[in-house]
């Protein structure tokens, strides 16, 4: 039996038609035009001539300077990855056990910073990193120091930035993690004599691993796209791939370039993000 | 005022899914009408056609003398009472009951004046500035129904609307929804799956299951003279034997069933020797004072000697779970009885025997499959 | 317990540098110097007498109260659709919706540098409001949503049984009892837009330079604590804008992103 016209499809067309409008032109029609771009090759002067090539997916991926470069963005991924879980899990186990009342407004606090605008977090980490700033100002003042220490304009200062950044993206996908492991299971461990770290080793760790998958491919993905900290922090010491992306742009206009950059980006930090939502379901579950 | 309602024919798919239909039927002006039935019958989903929530895949939906198959709700002038009441919380109860009448522009004093009461109607008086979920559930009840009514709708739609609350709230407010809707002569429509309360308001139910009507009629109609096998089952409780009829014995017809008991049992035209009777436990009569073991055969029809297996006292009346002695020797089927005893009287022990008495007209007769009528 | 310590450590980590912004505010010297050696106003009065920095910050207000009004609008009605008209594409179109949230935003900004100027709308503001739409409204759609679910479908239908056409039980049962996702959706919505600085380094032109696009390209070349005076009016801004979302709102039900 075939249903009738249903007046419903019409109302569902209004509500999700504008957002969806926007998706396309703002999101959709742009990153196609980005795909085309990067088959297009380069001329200086006009931009491109629309002739279509492969060759800026050969520079990018064959040529020895951009590998560095690469390779580096992915090196510089993985140490903030590491670092960041090893300082986010203790802050997500201890939020999520703890029974302060103040649990609610110590989590807000963990938060609040990602409303403040990037820019200014990274004047922060320039007065504490600098040559008068906050550090310097201790351990010269102190007398650890003679002179002060370098730490501005370092790949060091850029990691430093971005663990503080990044931090409460991991700590939000562990936070549901280590929540939604049932403290009684703990509990039975310790009553079966197992000692409180080998309870967190052999109960509480591995219950929480689909946390720790989803945050490190977070952090990971937003630390290979991250462009103003480290340009900030780590002036031009510190290339990494986004940074290529935006000389490619808008220093040097070759547009065809920087397209490929992003459309490599996207294609890696969609694949980031695709096991990303994956593993989050499982939690939610 | 008060509308018929018709439907004819009417289904519903959702996608590809079967829900209901085909369902006929016809609702009288001013009929208190109840669909009766287990969940996932269908009866909601109906309920919800005909107040145009859902829009039917095939057939007809009138109401009065208007087919109102493509008229949205709001244009339907059905009264419609939630199963969660489905106040609006964010108004108070003054201000939820006129909602349709602000909606229909009446002005000030009219509408402050048909509000008052309305409130007086369902005995809400002086909550008007309450806050929905200041409320008992009683009095939530009374507010939804309150709110719909003040609109003055031709029909009246409710499904299920006092399953959150508890027993004597629920009975005493399926009497007050009764006694308004005679009062203001109203047709509902009633959704509900308790088969007490259908019988209890109803002037007439339908039995649903699996998307179809198995039987329309009065409570009476229904208890008495069930059409299917799920309507007997659904309604009170029933002993069947299945077995197929043989012959007539005068003006009653002769049936025989699979263990071998031989019943004389109520003339009815169903079609088909194979059949299934369906006895009342209030039919089976039981004589166990002085009359413990006295066969006395030929006196009457359906007298047999049957072994109480169990016995449950129930205050007012005690169960009991006898088997019946076949001819041959052994024993056939189980017959659930129940008797209705005074304080003070001997009860019979398990084990004993006993002269079970079934009067003929006490016997329906059931096809296997059943009619699909409707009154 | 070492737990607690460790994690006050982490805690200090994580808000030091704020806290050091809104310090150096008040600083006295020319120079970016961390204990500040004086304290004084100076660097408030500079901000609010450097055309610049007021303008930029003028367009970043507006910006965002535009791109917070928008986004809100056509998100809750994003949220509506998705919430009450469940069908079999449910899953592919809330993706969609959500993908500015996953998308890195150097590369929105990008792309849209591409296609903006294709059409010519480089470095406008419409250029930029566009954009500012497109990720604030997962925020939207994500708060409207959560509020939605607390809402009795059934409400609906009473008010169409009343009378009520679509659009008028839109209006006036549902928005009503969706207030609080709305007005957190707006207030993030907001935020959002007047924080962003990665959209703004690839699509602003001379007229739309936002305030952190301008005090990113300061401190590319000065670091005085001009910079921290007008972090932390922003600071303050924010803060306040969120204390707001706390009242109207209950708590971090919207604020986890």
């Amino acid at each position: 039996m075939a249903p009738r016209r249903r007046p419903l499809e019409g109302a569902r067309l209004i509500s999700l038609g504008p957002a969806l409008v926007v998706i396309a032109v703002v999101l959709i029609a742009p990153t196609a035009l980005m795909l085309l771009y990067s088959f297009w090759r380069y001329e200086s002067g006009r931009i491109t001539d629309y002739t279509f090539t492969f060759e800026n997916y050969v520079r990018l991926l064959t040529d020895a300077f951009y590998l560095k470069v690469i390779w580096e963005t992915v090196e510089l991924g993985l140490v903030v990855t590491v670092i960041t879980l090893l300082l986010g899990y203790p802050l997500a186990y201890f939020l999520a056990r703890t029974r302060s009342r103040f649990k609610h407004v110590l989590t807000y606090l963990v938060f609040m910073p990602l409303m403040i605008s990037l820019v200014v977090r990274v004047y922060g980490w320039i007065v504490i990193l600098g040559h008068q700033g906050a550090i310097n100002s201790f351990l010269v003042g102190f007398g650890f120091l003679d002179r002060p220490f370098r730490f501005l304009y370092t790949s060091h200062a850029v990691v430093i930035g971005l663990i503080e950044v990044l931090l409460p993206f991991m700590v939000m996908p562990l936070l549901s993690a280590i929540e939604k492991i049932d403290p009684h299971v703990e509990e039975a461990a310790r009553a079966l004599s197992a000692t409180r770290l080998q309870t967190f080793l052999r109960v509480t760790l591995p219950l929480s691993t689909p946390g720790i998958i989803s945050g490190c491919l977070m952090v990971f993905s937003l630390t290979i796209t991250a462009y103003a900290l480290p340009a900030l922090l780590g002036g031009a010491k510190v290339k990494m791939i986004s940074a290529l992306a935006y000389d490619s742009m808008l220093v040097s206009y070759n547009w065809p370039f920087g397209a490929t950059i992003g459309i490599v980006m996207i294609v890696v930090s969609s694949a980031i993000v695709y096991f990303y939502l994956r593993t989050m379901s499982r939690i939610q579950r | 005022m008060a509308s018929t309602i018709a439907l004819e024919a009417v289904t519903k798919f959702y996608g590809e899914t079967y829900a209901v239909g085909p369902v006929d039927l016809e609702i009288r002006e001013g009929e208190f009408f109840s669909l009766l039935g287990p969940s996932g019958c269908g009866k909601t989903t109906t309920l919800r056609l005909i107040g145009g929530f859902e829009e039917a895949s095939a057939g007809t939906i009138r109401i009065g003398d208007r087919v109102v198959d493509r008229i949205p709700v709001e244009k339907r002038g059905v009264g419609m009472v939630f199963q969660s009441y489905a106040l609006f919380p964010h108004l108070s109860v003054f201000e939820n009951i006129a909602f349709g009448l602000r909606l229909r522009r009446i002005a000030k004093p009219e509408l402050e004046r048909r509000v008052g009461d309305t409130l007086k109607l369902v005995d809400l008086d002086g909550l008007a500035a309450r806050m929905p979920r200041q409320l008992s559930g009683g009095q939530q009840q009374r507010a939804a129904l309150a709110r719909a009514l003040v609109v003055e709708p031709s029909v009246l739609l409710l499904d299920e609307p006092l399953s959150n609350l508890d027993l004597k709230l629920r009975e005493q407010m399926r009497e007050e929804i009764r006694r308004l809707q005679r009062r203001l002569g109203i047709t509902a429509v009633y959704v509900t799956h308790d088969q007490g309360e259908a019988m209890a308001v109803s002037d007439r139910t339908a039995v649903m299951n699996a998307g179809r009507i198995e039987q329309v009629g009065t409570p009476r109609d229904i208890y008495e003279h069930p059409g299917t096998l799920f309507v007997a089952s659904f309604i009170g409780q029933c002993n069947f034997l299945t077995g197929s009829v043989i012959g007539q014995a005068g003006e009653h017809l002769e049936f025989v069933s699979e263990h071998g008991t031989r019943l004389e049992i109520a003339r009815r035209e169903i079609g088909a020797t194979d059949a299934t009777v369906v006895i009342r436990p209030e039919a089976v009569a039981l004589s166990f004072q002085g009359d413990v073991g006295d066969v006395a055969r030929g006196s009457a029809p359906n007298r047999l000697v049957a072994r109480v297996e169990e016995l449950v006292y129930l205050g007012e009346k005690i169960g009991v779970t006898l088997s019946l002695d076949l001819e041959g020797g052994g024993s056939g089927e189980r017959l659930l009885a129940s008797e209705q005893i005074f304080r003070g009287q001997a009860l019979p022990a398990v084990g004993d025997r006993l002269t079970v008495e079934i009067p003929p007209q006490e016997c329906i007769l059931i096809g296997s499959q059943g009619p699909h009528g409707s009154t | 317990m070492v737990l607690c310590f460790f994690v006050t450590i982490i805690y200090i980590y994580m808000l030091s540098p704020i806290a050091v912004v809104l310090i150096e505010a008040f600083s006295d010297s020319e120079l970016m110097q961390f204990p500040p050696k004086g304290w004084s106003l100076r660097w408030f009065a500079a901000f609010f007498q450097h055309d610049d920095f007021l303008n930029s910050f003028r367009v970043s207000l507006v910006l965002g109260l535009s791109a917070a009004i928008i986004s809100t609008g056509i998100g809750t009605l994003a949220a509506y659709g998705l919430v009450r008209f469940r069908r079999g594409s449910q899953a592919a179109i809330e993706t969609l919706l959500l993908a500015p949230l996953y998308v890195p935003r150097v590369l929105i900004g990008l792309s849209l540098l591409l296609a903006l100027s294709a059409v010519h709308f480089t470095g406008t503001f419409g250029g930029m409001l566009l954009a500012h739409v497109l990720i604030t409204l997962p925020y939207v759609i994500r708060t409207v949503s959560v509020s939605l679910h607390g809402v009795d479908p059934s409400v609906e239908e009473a008010a169409r049984s009343l009378g009520a056409t679509p659009l008028q039980s839109f209006v006036r049962v549902t928005l009503p009892l969706v207030r609080s996702g709305l007005v957190a959706g707006a207030i993030f919505a907001f935020i959002i837009s007047f924080s962003d600085i990665y959209l703004a380094l690839f699509i602003s032109g001379p007229q739309t330079v936002t305030l952190p696009l301008r005090m990113f390209h300061f401190m590319e070349w000065e670091q005085s604590p001009l910079v921290a005076a007008v972090s932390a009016v922003q600071v303050v801004l924010i803060l306040a804008l969120l204390l707001v979302a706390e009242k109207a709102v209950g708590f971090l039900k919207a604020g986890r992103l």
